[in-house]
């Protein structure tokens, strides 16, 4: 590619930074320790092309992660895509009245907004495209990178804060829906029903059964059930009605047959998840 | 400082305020419709998210004017009658944004407009947050901003889980992800407390 050719031209003295490529769904919290700081007064020396190519890996990985799409025109403002994909998590939360109204936007990871993600990347390579050609005008004009202030330097800035402005709400949007797949698995346990599922792109169920495999390991381990709930019962045994067909479970060592309003006495733990399964 | 991946920082972020460019800039003309060659001239007024005058003006390429949120004909409003300025309609993040600008521009008064707007507004919201019915949204609520929001709701949800644990309602609950439907409890007994 005669844009890497390009990049690697500039690194005279900068220390190349290496980004591992790593899978959609553990990307976050390795990512945690590197929020905007060096990348604020990038421009003023070289090392604005370490970054840039930094910036360019990071892209492809995110890349990776959304499904191909066909292309649409740049946004009417920087940015603005980027945001509008975090203002629908947003907004879908505060419609929310219920505590838990993080599932709201779940629910809303229609095609449309996968649509949204891959646009993002493209105004992304849009940026890199634009901020590449500036640096090189600056440079067929025997310019120091370093120290000039020219319009190009100016033009060269915007595009790379715009650039810096899409991969904070990118990482912002996968993080968030992390952390609301996390809290799934522990409500309602290993299996998700189909219409989460449909919700959910398919590197987020793989992560969802990774991370429900990591806890039920160390539940394993521990030999302790640490979904039911916190407050020990007054009686070990509850009684419940069944409210749909359920059919024969093997609770412990016996058998219940669980059929429509039938009254049953269960252990507490047994009885836990079918509740919360709204069973 | 806000966490990385907060969403309502991001969200704030993009407010749009009206800078002027002290510098050109090239390949950028987006930000400016009126441009013909792809770049912004020197002292072109135009508006620009938060995110990206905030640190321009760090650089010294912009300068930013005061957002209208903040312009004397609304602190007149204000300061007429608190309770019932309209906050979103001037700015939904009406707070965060002052935070944020007040090192940004000249005029140090917004600190204490700030203040004084809050606490105006509090006690009321307070209130109303306790003793309003819980599926009606009450009528004010479109005039709060965001951050007045997030208080409301808090204040709501402890109240009524303050009543769930007076009146002893069932632990045991399906999980609020499923169904649409606001809450129906299954009778579990005993309950506790």
């Amino acid at each position: 590619m005669a844009e890497i050719k390009l990049l690697q031209h500039f690194q005279v003295n900068s220390v190349p930074v290496a980004i591992p490529v790593r899978p959609c769904s553990t990307m976050p919290n390795e990512l945690l320790q590197e929020p905007v700081d060096p990348m604020l007064d990038l421009l003023d020396g070289l090392l604005v092309v370490d970054m840039l190519s930094d910036a360019v890996s990071m892209w492809t990985v995110v890349i990776t992660c959304v499904k191909s799409n066909e292309s649409l025109s740049f946004a009417a403002m920087y940015g603005r895509r980027a945001s509008q994909l975090l203002k629908e998590q947003a907004c879908c939360e505060a419609g929310q009245l219920a505590p838990f109204n993080v599932s709201y936007f779940l629910l809303k990871l229609t095609d449309t907004q996968s649509d949204a993600f891959e646009q993002v990347i493209k105004e992304c390579d849009e940026h890199n495209l634009q901020l590449q050609s500036l640096i090189r005008q600056a440079l067929e004009q025997n310019l120091d990178i370093q120290r000039a202030r020219n319009e190009d330097h100016f033009g060269a800035v915007i595009h790379h804060l715009s650039l810096i402005r899409n991969k904070r709400c990118l990482m912002a949007y996968i993080y968030n829906r992390e952390a609301i797949i996390q809290s799934l698995r522990w409500k309602l346990g290993s299996v998700l029903p189909q219409e989460i599922l449909v919700k959910l792109h398919n590197l987020e169920i793989e992560y969802f059964k990774n991370h429900s495999e990591a806890l039920e390991s160390y539940m394993a381990e521990m030999d302790l059930d640490l979904t039911v709930d916190m407050v020990p019962p007054k009686d070990p045994y509850i009684r419940v009605r069944v409210l749909d067909d359920i059919g024969d479970v093997c609770l412990g060592d016996h058998t219940v047959a669980l059929t429509k309003n039938s009254l049953h006495f269960l252990r507490r733990a047994d009885a836990e998840p079918f509740i919360s399964q709204v069973l | 400082m806000p966490d990385y991946y907060d969403m309502d920082d991001i969200i704030m972020e993009d407010q749009h305020i009206q800078v002027i460019f002290q510098v050109g800039a090239n390949g950028v003309g987006l930000l400016d419709p009126g441009s013909e060659n792809n770049s912004v001239e020197k002292g072109a007024k135009v508006e620009l998210p938060f995110w990206l005058a905030h640190e321009l003006q760090l650089r010294q390429a912009v300068s930013i004017y005061l957002p209208a949120c903040f312009s004397q004909k609304t602190r007149n409003e204000i300061k007429a009658d608190a309770a019932c300025v309209n906050l979103k309609v001037h700015c939904p993040y009406f707070y965060e944004l002052g935070c944020k600008i007040v090192p940004l521009v000249s005029d140090k008064t917004i600190g204490s407009f700030l203040y004084e707007t809050f606490t105006s507004r509090y006690l009321e919201m307070l209130s109303k947050s306790h003793s309003a019915s819980v599926l009606t949204a009450p009528k004010f609520l479109p005039r709060l901003s965001k951050e007045e929001m997030q208080l409301f709701e808090a204040s709501r949800s402890s109240m009524m889980a303050f009543k769930k644990w007076r009146a002893g309602g069932s632990r045991l609950e399906k999980a609020p992800v499923l169904g649409r439907k606001r809450k129906t409890t299954i009778p579990t007994f005993p309950s506790s407390p």
